[in-house]
């Protein structure tokens, strides 16, 4: 048999070719009988997509459109005003959030490759119960975290954003969509958070009301979830900054 | 720090893009990869003014690029057969032994092994510590020789 590595190499040549090539995803196609869509800067430019010939509207030739696409129309647009009317109705009528403690719980998509929802789930839950133990009487929210990689919690007063008190998963994660998005909801959130130095374990604290982040290196797992062996101490880490957040909230001692 | 104009773009595409195809690739399969792959260059396109910025715009792209999979069918990465053997006794059960490794570990060892890619350079585009992607690449070849009992020494 040939070398493991020298298959590696060969089968990476094959994998390279059966996928699409760089160029012709870079290609900017301007091929004016074939619409494009997506908005571009710099108009008309696109990458990849595109409508391909038997999605185009079919038109008569005189260019007018059958006359059921316009009832087909209105009758789309009379559904969609009704619904908004509807939903505008529904808003109107809830009763407005109490703006009360809250700590948010949230995992990454990335986690269900290692651990099943439910487990995630109870794991917070018993983070959640913590929080209550120590004489947090808030809403404890547990959710999965859109966009996030690896996992993250934040404390605060609801409908007040810089009043959170962030607690994200390591500084290589940090330029994640959600952990951006998690920014923007607090300007305040300092520049130090955008950086870590990587690895499992190293969590970053964003406490809103100083200047500086501050940081904590617990005791490093090897590959957290990796072969299911150490999940006592991720469970552990986990009280850990737990407890650290409602320390820096000043709702534990 | 990248040229802010289009060409600027295009030259960036142009000395990044391999690499976060192949990795994209080497992550989810030849198929979603592509897509995905097609995805961040356009999402690097429309963001450009912004990305351009960035002190590592391949390693921001792919963090997008992860986030913009999710959007895709959740299913495990697909690698396709072995094709007929330019080299002797090809192990067509190598596609197999790769989808079983877990999704860094097999990340690891296609960039470095399969891709040619250094252990500093993926863990550049990555965003974590080379000592990260060399440890994966290796527990990912320890599980292939295991799995396809071979030894290191052949």
């Amino acid at each position: 048999m040939s070398d493991l590595l020298t298959q590696l190499g060969e089968y990476g040549t094959q994998l390279d070719s059966q996928a699409v090539p760089l160029d012709e995803l870079l290609r900017a196609e301007r091929s004016s009988d074939i619409p494009v869509i997506g908005v571009f800067p710099e108009g008309g430019k696109k990458m990849s997509t595109q409508i391909r010939p038997h999605d185009q509207h079919q038109t008569r030739p005189d260019g007018v459109q059958p006359l059921w696409r316009g009832v087909l129309a209105f009758g789309t647009a009379l559904v969609l005003v009704l619904a908004a009317i509807g939903t505008i109705w529904l808003l109107r009528s809830e009763p407005e959030p109490a703006a009360g403690p809250v700590a948010v719980f949230s995992w990454g998509d990335d986690l269900s490759m290692w651990v099943t929802e439910a487990e995630m789930t109870n794991a917070f839950e018993d983070l959640a119960r913590t929080y209550a133990g120590v004489g947090f009487d808030g809403e404890v929210v547990v959710q999965p975290g859109e966009g996030l990689d690896g996992v993250a919690w934040r404390v605060g007063t609801s409908g007040d954003p810089t009043s959170w008190v962030f607690a994200v998963h390591n500084g290589s994660h940090m330029f994640d969509d959600g952990v951006v998005s998690l920014r923007e909801t607090n300007p305040r959130l300092p520049e130090g958070v955008t950086y870590g130095t990587g690895g499992w374990g190293v969590y970053t604290f964003a406490a809103p009301n100083t200047d500086e982040s501050v940081c904590m290196t617990v005791e490093p797992p090897r590959e957290i979830f990796g072969d299911r062996v150490e999940d006592q101490v991720y469970e552990a880490m986990l009280f850990d900054l737990a407890s650290m957040t409602l320390r820096e909230m000043g709702w534990a001692d | 720090m990248w040229d802010v104009t289009e060409e600027g773009f295009e030259q960036f595409a142009v000395s990044a893009g391999p690499r976060l195809r192949h990795a994209f690739i080497a992550r989810y399969g030849p198929d979603i990869g592509s897509d995905v792959t097609a995805d961040v260059l356009e999402y690097g396109w429309m963001h450009w003014q912004k990305v351009c910025k960035k002190t590592n715009p391949a390693g921001w792209l792919y963090r997008v690029g992860q986030s913009k999979s999710r959007h895709y069918l959740r299913r495990p990465a697909s690698l396709p057969p072995v094709r007929a053997n330019p080299i002797p006794d090809m192990e067509p059960g190598l596609p197999a032994q790769l989808e079983a490794l877990s999704p860094k570990q097999r990340q690891a060892v296609l960039m470095v092994h399969a891709f040619g890619y250094s252990v500093r350079q993926t863990a550049e585009l990555l965003g974590v510590a080379p000592s990260t992607v060399q440890k994966n690449a290796d527990r990912g070849l320890a599980h292939l020789r295991s799995g396809l009992g071979v030894s290191a020494h052949v």
